[in-house]
């Protein structure tokens, strides 16, 4: 039986979150029940009252109107996602609000998903957002659908490995102009309605598909633009002007901030550590947003002949992150490995759910054979980092501490064995975890995701010989950074970590430039 | 064998003789030089290496000096190291990386005292690996340097490696750096040269550079060798490496078989080998380069000498051939042949020679026949004698008869010579008829000045509707021919009528034509038709009695001429080749004294 679901109601449903966790340092996490105490990760709404006239906003990437709605970068997701409206929305906790749609309905198991639309449901154009819009959204990506390049998760920065895809359903049908009906064969949660992927377009003149977003193009943008502007859909609002790529002639992301823009996205220690010198500067807390894996094809061999115990460990560090040792090697790796803010991982909530109904059994299992390679993704600074740094550890002779053990048996070969590191470009990366062509691998995947079950499905796509060998351990998460003019006022954060530039509605007065 | 090419043969040996003593000589010396001076050059290009790493290990000294001297200086080093501020662990970590690459150096580590890497700028996250003894055994080498083993990533690279102390605080530290050695790094030793070289260290394989800098397989082949021993340092508790193992160079490659060897040990008195070969292929190249232009040389000279020869052959026995063929037709009936000549050697000597000698048998022919003449005339005479005292003895009888008659019967005179009367006009009669006879015998030409061109004239008015056309040409202010007028026109007669005979049943043009001689003193007439011509043969026999080419000529005609013509001390000559006509020359001798008026032809 379904229920219908109401707005403030939805707030537990579906989401997933990470454990309780405030900043680097922090000891190891609790197991942690999904959607809760995801709002501890979440930052306050930023800064003083009022509303900017034009807020200026960088963001890593491209803009290309040819990719709505699936973004590419971190400039598009933040794009997107002022752009384009979903049916549901998700917040930083987790919870589900409405969107486009102001109730649904799940029924058959939560097979069937009913949703009326909101009356007041605009395009930008003023006309009414109908459900033959959202079945027209939908079909046109399910024929269109390419991957979703590097930003296959929900993740920031465009370094996700994991390809999931959108929950498209296996019919849909407008019963009404208000009313959609859809049906999935494998149920999905109501958060699914919330990808960014599914909002819901109509064909315009322009190079932009119609939107239902707080804020739309006031200028000719594409991938060869550094630029975007983006003024209010419908009545008063704030000017956005989105700056794509890294700013500044030399492409570094601090002359941003020496230019006085209002928010800054960056991934780069460096350009955090000098906003966190800038008076008038804060660095908006992200919810950690990325998780560093290690992922071994082959079981480990184990330690001193004692394989059973071993692989038990690693085990029981995989799912409690028990082990001394592997704690210590976690810390040693978030605090001086990387080079990006990270803390040792929490174990991924959305891995350890209650089965879900379609999702393969995670199996252990044994191979033999001796690694000695550990690929990475070239364009990932921390996956680099971390190959780098396991690599070494492993190839120490034997005694030269703890850290070394730890490291050779997550790689499960004897400590001083000669271990090199193999950086791939993404692409061809994911076709050799698939395959396990290397001995491991330093994968990348997503802490936060709408739909656990659909994450666990395309887990096991992406590596399939998990479910029958082989083992993913955690290392340390990562997260963005958004760097924030203390001026800036009304800026929040979605569950992904996006920023809401959400003054729609709002005139502006008060804060903003000076 | 001919003596064409017997000269030629002679010529190439006298020519190739020495120049193959020459040239072997030559040869020798040059390849026994370049040999010598090939290995020699490979010595000092040894010896320039051994400088040029000396030089490359002092400068990654002077760097790494410096490099510790900032650090001495850098207070966020010196709290970093106390650990007085976590915030600068990064600091630390990330301190030799910046310092390598504003150093320009492939590796660098700082190191505490007992070989923990504090920071590496190669390998930055290898911090905590201990490496005892490594930077005690590189400054312990000759000259401080030594080829150091390092770890990274993507797998070891050798470095040519130096050391340098730091202090920072109390803290003794030391700075371990260099540059890598890798192929770049051979080809820049050896830049574009004929060089090869061959790095070895113990326990792996090869970095290789063969001639020329680009790298490949190994080159192997014949080459001079020069061996260059480094120090070679391995970090101790890197992998082992077996006899399988990868190029230091490949990166991506796995390591050798798994196996429970031991990790090479930093031990003393372990030495990398940079072997410098060079190929002794361009030498070879140099001496096949040799050979084979000296081979053309001698190739080129033969065949000079032999066409010299031949050609020179040619030049000494055309002219004998010609005057061995001109000799062979020379007989009693053929005298009119000419050895004409304008060489002033021995050749033109014999031509003159010969053509004296062939004037002299035309005069001694002349000669001959007068006195053949004569003898006929002797005969002759006798026989006129003979029959002239015959004719006489009936008229002597007579005369006596009368004279009795007169002396003893007077009166009976007139009857007895009435009787008489009878015997004595037969015997007149005999006598007369004897006169006219011995008259009719009489051919013998009287040269005197003659006009030849009256008579050339003549002679084609008087041939003008034979069936030939015959046309005269003569030359003005022609001095007169010293000849028979008769004979002259005979032989003109002869001649034009031989012409005309060739052409059959056809017409054709003859020319007679009167000029000066070719040589001075003699006038030249020419007979020409442009009939069929004629063959050798027939040019060769043409002036034998009796030979003729018609079936009813009777073959004298030519035979004729060319004794009329030898009687006047002239020559004649004839050029015909069939299907071009045929030219008869009679060159005789032009009349001296302007008192002779010439005579012109009957």
């Amino acid at each position: 039986m379904g229920a219908a679901c109401l707005a403030a109601a939805c707030a537990s449903s579906g989401a997933a979150g990470g454990g309780a966790r405030v900043g680097p340092g922090a000891p190891a996490g609790r197991p942690a029940a999904a959607g809760a105490g995801s709002a501890a990760e979440c930052p306050p709404a930023t800064g003083r009252s009022g509303v900017p006239a034009e807020l200026r906003v960088a963001a890593p990437g491209p803009i290309a109107a040819a990719d709505v709605p699936s973004p590419r970068s971190a400039a598009e997701r933040i794009a997107f996602r002022q752009m384009y409206g979903t049916l549901l929305r998700a917040d930083c906790a987790g919870s589900i609000r409405p969107g486009l749609a102001d109730s649904w309905l799940s029924t058959d198991g939560g097979h069937r998903w009913t949703f009326h639309l909101r009356g007041t449901a605009r395009f930008w154009n003023g006309t009414q957002v109908t459900a033959g819009d959202v079945v027209w959204s939908w079909r046109r990506l399910s024929e269109s659908r390419t991957a979703p390049g590097a930003e296959g998760g929900l993740a920031l920065d465009g370094r996700t490995l994991l390809d999931m895809p959108p929950a498209l359903p296996d019919s849909l049908a407008a019963v009404d102009a208000a009313t959609l009906e859809v049906y999935y064969g494998d149920a999905p949660s109501a958060a699914a309605f919330a990808d960014p992927r599914l909002a819901v377009l109509r064909a315009g003149a322009g190079r932009w598909p119609l939107g239902s977003g707080p804020l739309r193009p006031m200028s000719p943008s594409g991938a060869d633009s550094g630029s975007l502007v983006l003024g209010p859909a419908l009545g008063p609002g704030s000017t956005v002007i989105l700056l794509s790529g890294a700013g500044g002639p030399a492409g570094d992301e601090r002359d941003l901030l020496d230019a006085g823009v209002d928010v800054v996205v960056t991934s780069d220690p460096r350009t955090r550590r000098y906003a966190e010198t800038l008076p008038g500067y804060a660095v908006l807390p992200e919810p950690w947003s990325r998780t560093y894996a290690l992922a071994v094809p082959r079981a480990p061999a184990g330690d001193g002949g004692r394989p059973d115990t071993a692989r038990a460990d690693i085990a029981a560090a995989g799912a409690r992150a028990a082990s001394d040792a592997l704690d210590a090697l976690r810390a040693s790796l978030a605090r001086d490995a990387v080079r990006e803010e990270a803390v040792p991982a929490a174990p991924l909530a959305w891995r350890t759910l209650p089965a879900c109904a379609s999702a393969p059994p995670v199996r252990d299992g044994r191979r033999g054979g001796r690694p000695s390679r550990l690929a990475y993704s070239m364009a990932d600074g921390p996956a680099r980092d971390l190959a780098d740094r396991l690599v070494a550890l492993a190839s120490s002779p034997p005694g030269t501490g703890p850290e070394g053990r730890a490291a050779s048996t997550l790689l499960g070969a004897p400590q001083g064995l000669d271990w090199r590191t193999l950086p791939l470009v993404a692409r061809v990366l994911e076709v050799s975890v698939r395959a396990a062509e290397e001995s491991a691998y330093i994968v990348t995947l997503p802490r936060r995701v709408l739909d656990p079950c659909a994450a666990r499905r395309a887990l096991a796509a992406a590596l399939p010989w998990l479910a029958r060998e082989g083992e993913l351990v955690p290392l340390v998460d990562t997260r963005p950074a958004v760097l924030v003019r203390d001026e800036v006022a009304g800026l929040t954060v979605d569950f992904d970590g996006t920023p809401r530039l959400d003054h729609a509605g709002q005139r502006p007065g008060g804060g903003g430039r000076p | 064998m001919s003596f064409r090419t017997r000269l030629a043969l002679a010529l190439a040996v006298l020519a190739l003789a020495p120049l193959l003593l020459f040239g072997l000589g030559v040869r020798g010396r040059v390849r026994a030089d370049l040999a010598s001076r090939y290995r020699s050059e490979t010595g000092a290009l040894a010896e320039g290496l051994r400088v040029e790493l000396g030089r490359d290990g002092r400068e990654v000294e002077d760097r790494l000096l410096a490099m510790a001297d900032a650090a001495r200086r850098d207070n966020r080093l010196r709290l970093a190291l106390g650990g007085r501020a976590a915030g600068d662990r990064a600091y630390l970590l990330d301190y030799a990386g910046r310092a390598m690459r504003l150093a320009g150096l492939s590796m660098l580590q700082l190191q505490d005292s007992d070989g923990t890497v504090l920071s590496s700028g190669h390998f930055r996250n290898e911090f905590g690996r201990r490496e005892p003894g490594v930077a005690a055994l590189v400054e312990g080498s000759p000259d401080g340097t030594a080829l150091l083993r390092a770890s990274a990533p993507s797998g070891p690279f050798l470095v040519l490696a130096r050391t340098a102390p730091v202090r920072v605080g109390s803290r003794s530290l030391v700075l371990v750096g260099g540059v890598a050695v890798d192929s770049a790094f051979l080809v820049r030793l050896v830049p574009g040269r004929e060089v090869g070289l061959r790095l070895s260290v113990p326990g792996s394989s090869l970095l290789m550079v063969p001639a020329g800098g680009r790298a490949s397989a190994d080159p192997g082949g014949a080459r001079v060798v020069e061996t260059i021993r480094i120090p070679y340092v391995a970090a101790a508790g890197t992998a082992e490496y077996d006899a399988g193992a990868p190029a230091v160079s490949d990166p991506t490659a796995r390591p050798g078989a798994a196996g429970g060897s031991a990790p090479l040990g930093a031990g003393p008195g372990l030495q990398a080998t940079l072997t410098v070969s060079r190929s002794l292929e361009p030498l070879r190249a140099l001496r096949r380069g040799i050979d084979v232009w000296f081979a053309l040389a001698l190739v080129a000279v033969a065949a000079a000498s032999v066409l010299f020869g031949l050609w020179l052959a040619a030049r000494l026995s055309r002219p004998l051939g010609e005057l061995a063929r001109a000799t062979a037709r020379l007989d009693l009936d053929r005298l009119e042949a000419s050895f004409p000549t304008e060489r002033p050697d021995e050749i033109g000597t014999l031509a003159r020679g010969l053509q004296e000698l062939t004037r002299r048998l035309r005069a001694g022919a002349v000669r001959l026949r007068d006195a053949e003449r004569r003898a006929t005339l002797g005969e002759i005479s006798r026989q006129v004698n003979h029959d002239v005292r015959n004719g006489l003895t009936p008229l002597r009888h007579v005369v006596r008869h009368l004279a009795e008659v007169a002396e003893r019967q007077p009166d009976r005179l007139a009857s007895v010579f009435e009787e008489r009367r009878d015997s004595l006009e037969d015997g007149l009669g005999y006598l007369e008829t004897l006169a006219t006879r011995y008259a009719r015998l009489s051919s013998r030409p009287e040269p005197r000045p003659t006009d030849v061109g009256a008579l050339v004239e003549r002679t084609a008015t008087d041939a003008g509707g034979s069936g030939a056309e015959v046309r005269s040409e003569v030359e003005a202010g022609l001095p007169p021919a010293l000849a028979d007028p008769v004979a002259l026109r005979r032989i003109l007669e002869n001649l034009v009528r031989n012409a005309g005979e060739s052409f059959g049943e056809g017409v054709g043009r003859v020319w007679i034509r009167a000029r000066a001689g070719t040589s001075p003193g003699r006038v030249r007439l020419e007979v020409e038709d442009d009939g069929p011509g004629m063959t050798t043969e027939d040019r060769e026999r043409m002036f034998e009695q009796f030979y003729t080419t018609r079936p009813e000529g009777a073959g004298l005609g030519l035979a004729i001429v060319r004794r009329l013509v030898t009687d006047m001390e002239g020559t004649i000559e004839v050029e015909s080749q069939p299907g071009r006509g045929t030219r008869f020359v009679v060159e005789l001798l032009a009349a001296t004294g302007p008192e002779e008026r010439p005579e012109e032809g009957a």
